[in-house]
């Protein structure tokens, strides 16, 4: 591996274990995983429901803590942080954007995504409203800065989360089924939207089990019973299929 | 059928969760058991008219409520014959005083007893719709006889004095050593109007005077014609005054002036001055009864809707599935129902074991006096079971109602959709907001009011009143009118008084195990009732500016038998009772007066030769009396009693009182001080007689019982209202808080820190705590001064309350809050989505 590809490399699962005990019964939902993620990677994790993605993706995004192995991200070793500083890291390095959107109900459009700009120390009042702007902006939602979810469209709040996930300049944004809740007209335009991102250079990771949203990426990571069964290139993928 | 289905799905629900049903059960039971009692008690207290089994009230018509004084003003029976002789909304009126006098039999001294008798008109019973069960009723030419008194006894009396001799009627008996014709003998439990057991006849000449007088005492009892109103005689009778005392000798004019008029019609049992001056307490208990009524029903509604958020995938899955509205209301309904109705069978076992409690504790009061008005028993009764009826409705859907219009207010595609942990809509969170200021306003009423009554209990009870109580037995010494009377002329008939109750002091002072007796009209720590006073020369403009003290009259050398001292001047001594002679024909009389009063009002000092009058609004004043001696300070009456005041004066007891309390310090054993007394009094007069013989340690607790027996049921709603108020609020914020564990997940996610969430669930928490706190104690601080107006709230409890409650409740909902978000804070965020 050059010098060069090690720094590019944003995130390193290795030897990665998820077990969770119920009533003396253990669950591999994570089992022995190896992944790398270069800067500017968009791939795809895919497999049947239950395969461990999204348990994978909450250990990316660092929402959970994992049982073994080790997670360094840009380099840091994650599993000697603190709380806190994990608070710090998702706050600044990672950008969600969830099945069910989860915008918070009682808070504006304006204010659901300036809600983890708020708790940023490096970033001014005017350099908060700025970012906010610019996010809805992208994905042409500036019309209902001060409407409430409730009053938004499936598809017009997927696409503030989506600005919510991006107004914070993150390294890597974590997308967990996000057309999942979605009719194929909005998730079409939910998916280019995500496709813009990776052509202006953000690294993502969605979790999708719609193969016509994973062959978008450049990259698919197939998962089955908590283990990664394949990880290769779309167009190596496509290829086969042809 | 689909009833039945949706019980058994119901009574499935809750036996799923026993823990939950019992809690639930068990606050409602407490609740309706609470009201009920509280209910019954004031309406057999106060609230239901008395009938007599008739079918109109009785009502009274009475002078004004002297809240100094805690008594009703004395009326002229002039001004209540010619209301009479004018109303045409009266049915029938009957004038009536009521007194203490001793009973017994003819030729047999050692009979005698103290007993309640009341002066009647000959009609009384005729007004009250009872006959008497032997014998006859009073005719109106009992009235006209002069020479032979008549009476009739009650069915106790007659069994307990008269051993239920059936020859009673027509025989002479004794009544204050004077014979009286017995002519009947009244119905068990008859004790009409207030706690009678014997009625005698007035004479003519005092029932209808031809003139106003300054004679008075005197009560009347009426009913009113058949759908007519209170209000609608209470507006007659003030036409009907008007007319009267506007044409008044200038002496009377004051009675045209008095507020509210000078004779006041209200409903009968509130002619029972103690409970008019407590009303506003009555009135309190009620409304803070009512308060936690309405926490239960919150509380429970809070729970079942905790339980509702649980189940709202189900019912919105009911919903999807095509299952009308009303059908999933009335299911929600069953639940609540279910558990009312469990909680009202047990209520009504709860009530009547407080109710029985109250019984003993109201025969542990008035075992001495025997003053207890005959309708002052508690029981359920028919009315109660139909407010039990309306309270456990009323719970139904209120508890019913709650979570019922939660899980029709969901989104339920959305709920489908999320699943039950989607973020709380706005209006439900709203609504949840409402429910929790609610709770923390209910408790903080409740709360501070309890602590209030309880802590002015307990402070009254562990008052000093400046005397020592320990090895001094007390007393009620009566004398006979008919061995004292006046046909000597007074000064004779004072000397014999005086020397009965000197001799009766000697001789008990001659006994090795009595160290000295006293007497005084009250005793510290009993009596009471103050009037206005003037200082010579130093008299308030206005009438009311003038101080206020408790006038009292006491034996010579009485201090030192009390443990009071004298501080300054000198005692009583023989000289004065020459002067107090010419004191009635007008020369003045010495008055002794207490420490605080010397203090306060002669701050330069030379307390000592100045004097002083008693005086009242009518423009009545007594004789000036001279202050010769200072003594330590003691309080009369209950410290807890409004009427109570920090100066009294003391008199040399003028013995033109029947009856004096007597004081005797004793060494040794009580029981053997006891029978010496008693002995001691046949030996001088078999005529007299002693009763209400006590410790007076039992003396001063006495007038705290009925109000220490209030405050239980205060002490328990308080920690029914605490414990509803811990329950409730942690329920409601636990529930609010689960409710929005994705919003917390979210958040977490979003890289808010920890400390952030729980600062900003803290942040809302206040705004409710403030919001529900100052509703809370506003409504506490109104309540609070309706009761200063019938009792003293001791200030360390007004302080403790206004202050410790809502800190209490702070720490409560903080902890309300924190624990379950902190709960939350330990699952990783991932957990909480994973949930979508």
């Amino acid at each position: 591996m050059s010098a060069q590809q090690q720094n590019s490399r944003l995130v390193e699962l290795a030897q990665l274990n998820k077990v969770f005990v119920s009533d003396d019964v253990e669950t591999w939902a994570l089992n022995n995983i190896n992944v790398q993620i270069a800067k500017g990677e968009y791939l795809a994790i895919t497999g049947p429901s239950g395969c461990g993605k999204s348990t994978l993706l909450a250990q990316l995004g660092l929402l959970d803590t994992p049982s073994g192995g080790t997670y360094r991200l840009a380099g840091h070793d994650t599993s000697q942080i603190d709380k806190n500083e994990r608070s710090r890291i998702r706050n600044k390095e990672i950008g969600f954007i969830f099945q069910s959107f989860n915008l918070i109900s009682a808070l504006s459009v304006a204010d659901n995504v300036a809600l983890p700009l708020s708790y940023r120390a490096d970033l001014s009042r005017t350099q908060q409203r700025e970012r906010v702007l610019a996010a809805l902006e992208q994905v042409e939602m500036t019309h209902r800065a001060s409407h409430f979810p409730a009053q938004l469209s499936g598809g017009q709040q997927q696409r503030v989360a989506i600005a919510r996930a991006i107004a914070g300049q993150p390294a890597i944004i974590l997308a967990d089924e996000p057309t999942g809740n979605l009719d194929s007209n909005n998730a079409r335009i939910v998916m280019s939207l995500i496709d813009t991102l990776h052509q202006q250079g953000a690294t993502i990771c969605m979790v999708t089990h719609d193969m016509s949203s994973a062959q978008r990426t450049e990259r698919i990571i197939a998962m089955k019973d908590g283990v990664i069964v394949s990880d290769s290139p779309t167009s190596l993928r496509t290829a086969v299929a042809v | 059928m689909s009833a039945w289905i949706d019980i058994r799905y119901a009574a499935r629900l809750l036996l799923k969760k026993p823990l939950f049903t019992l809690t639930t059960t068990a606050i409602v039971t407490v609740g309706l058991a609470l009201t009920l009692y509280t209910f019954t008690l004031m309406q057999q207290l106060v609230f239901k008219p008395l009938t007599l089994g008739q079918d109109t009230p009785l009502i009274a018509i009475a002078g004004e409520f002297k809240a100094a004084h805690g008594v009703r003003q004395r009326v002229d029976p002039y001004h209540l014959n010619r209301i009479q002789s004018h109303s045409t909304l009266l049915q029938s009126m009957s004038l009536y005083q009521s007194a203490v006098r001793t009973v017994g039999q003819q030729g047999n001294e050692a009979s005698s007893h103290k007993v309640h008798l009341t002066y009647v008109q000959w009609d009384i019973f005729e007004v009250a719709g009872v006959q008497p069960l032997l014998g006859r009723s009073f005719s109106p030419s009992d009235q006209q006889n002069e020479s032979q008194s008549v009476v009739v006894l009650s069915y106790d009396i007659w069994q307990r004095i008269f051993a239920g001799n059936e020859d009673i009627i027509g025989q002479v008996v004794q009544v204050e050593a004077i014979p009286v014709q017995v002519i009947g003998v009244m119905p068990p439990g008859f004790a009409f109007p207030t706690q009678a057991q014997v009625w005698q006849i007035m004479t003519q000449t005092r029932l209808e005077p031809a003139s106003p007088s300054n004679s008075g005492g005197l009560q009347a009892v009426a009913r009113l014609r058949p759908g007519v109103t209170l209000a609608q005689f209470q507006h007659e009778l003030a036409t009907l005054l008007q007319r009267q005392l506007q044409a008044l000798p200038q002496e009377f004019a004051w009675r045209a002036d008095v507020a509210g008029g000078y004779l006041q019609a209200v409903p009968f049992k509130l002619s029972v001055d103690v409970l008019y001056q407590h009303y506003s307490v009555l009135v309190a208990m009620m409304l803070v009864v009512l308060l936690i009524l309405l926490l239960t029903c919150i509380n429970v509604g809070n729970l079942l809707l905790a339980r509702v958020n649980e189940q709202i995938r189900d019912v919105a899955i009911r919903v999807a599935l095509g299952v009308p509205q009303r059908r999933l209301i009335l299911q929600m309904l069953w639940e609540s129902t279910l558990i009312c109705c469990v909680g009202g069978i047990l209520a009504p076992g709860l009530a009547h074991w407080g109710m029985m409690l109250t019984n003993q504790a109201l025969n542990e009061i008035f075992a001495m006096s025997g003053a207890r008005p005959f309708w002052w028993t508690f029981s359920l009764s028919l009315d109660s079971v139909w407010m039990l009826l309306g309270a456990v409705l009323l719970m139904i859907l209120i508890t019913g109602f709650i979570p019922a219009w939660r899980a029709l207010q969901g989104d339920i595609n959305g709920i489908l959709r999320d699943g039950t942990r989607g973020a709380l809509s706005q209006r439900a969170g709203r609504v949840n907001q409402a429910l929790v200021m609610s709770e923390i306003a209910l408790s903080c009423v409740v709360l501070v009011i309890a602590v209030m009554l309880l802590g002015s209990s307990v402070a009254a009870q562990q008052a000093d009143y400046g005397v020592q109580t320990e090895q001094r037995l007390t007393a009620s010494v009566r004398l006979a009118w008919g061995s004292y009377r006046w046909n000597g002329g007074e000064p004779q008939a004072r000397k014999k008084r005086n020397d009965f109750y000197y001799g009766l002091k000697d001789k008990l002072e001659q006994l090795p195990n009595v160290r000295s007796v006293a007497y005084f009209s009250s005793l510290p720590g009993t009596g009471g009732g103050t009037s206005h006073f003037e200082i010579q020369g130093q008299a308030a403009a206005v009438f009311s500016d003038n101080p206020m003290w408790n006038f009292e009259v006491v034996s010579r050398g009485a201090w030192h038998t009390v443990g009071m001292q004298l501080l300054a001047g000198r005692d009583f001594n023989l000289t004065d009772l020459a002067i107090d002679s010419r004191e009635l024909r007008g020369s003045g009389s010495p008055v002794i007066i207490n420490a605080a009063m010397a203090r306060e009002l002669f701050p330069q000092g030379g307390a000592v030769g100045q004097r002083i009058r008693t005086l009242d609004g009518e423009g009545w004043h007594s004789e000036w009396r001279t202050i010769v001696g200072v003594v330590s300070d003691s309080i009369h009456g209950p410290t807890l009693d409004s009427t109570s005041t920090p100066y009294t004066g003391y008199g040399l007891m003028d013995l033109r009182s029947w009856w004096m309390n007597i004081v005797v310090h004793y060494s040794g054993d009580e029981a053997q001080a006891m029978a010496a007394l008693q002995q001691a009094i046949i030996d001088l007069d078999a005529d007299a007689t002693v009763h209400q013989i006590q410790s007076y340690q039992s003396l001063i607790k006495q007038p705290l019982l009925l109000i220490e027996s209030l405050n239980q049921v205060f002490v328990a709603g308080g920690l029914v209202a605490l414990f509803l108020a811990a329950s409730g609020i942690y329920a409601m914020s636990a529930n609010s808080i689960a409710m929005r564990s994705q919003e917390i997940a979210t958040r977490r996610a979003l890289g808010v820190p920890d400390k952030h969430v729980v600062g900003l669930f803290i942040k809302q928490a206040l705004v409710q705590l403030a919001v529900g706190l100052v509703a809370g104690v506003l409504v506490a601080l109104w309540l609070s001064a309706q009761l200063a107006n019938a009792m003293v709230v001791d200030s360390h409890s007004y302080i403790l309350a206004l202050l410790g409650i809502p800190g209490l409740i702070v720490m409560l909902v903080l902890l309300a809050t924190l624990l379950p978000v902190s709960r939350q804070l330990k699952h990783a965020p991932a957990e909480a989505l994973r949930q979508d």
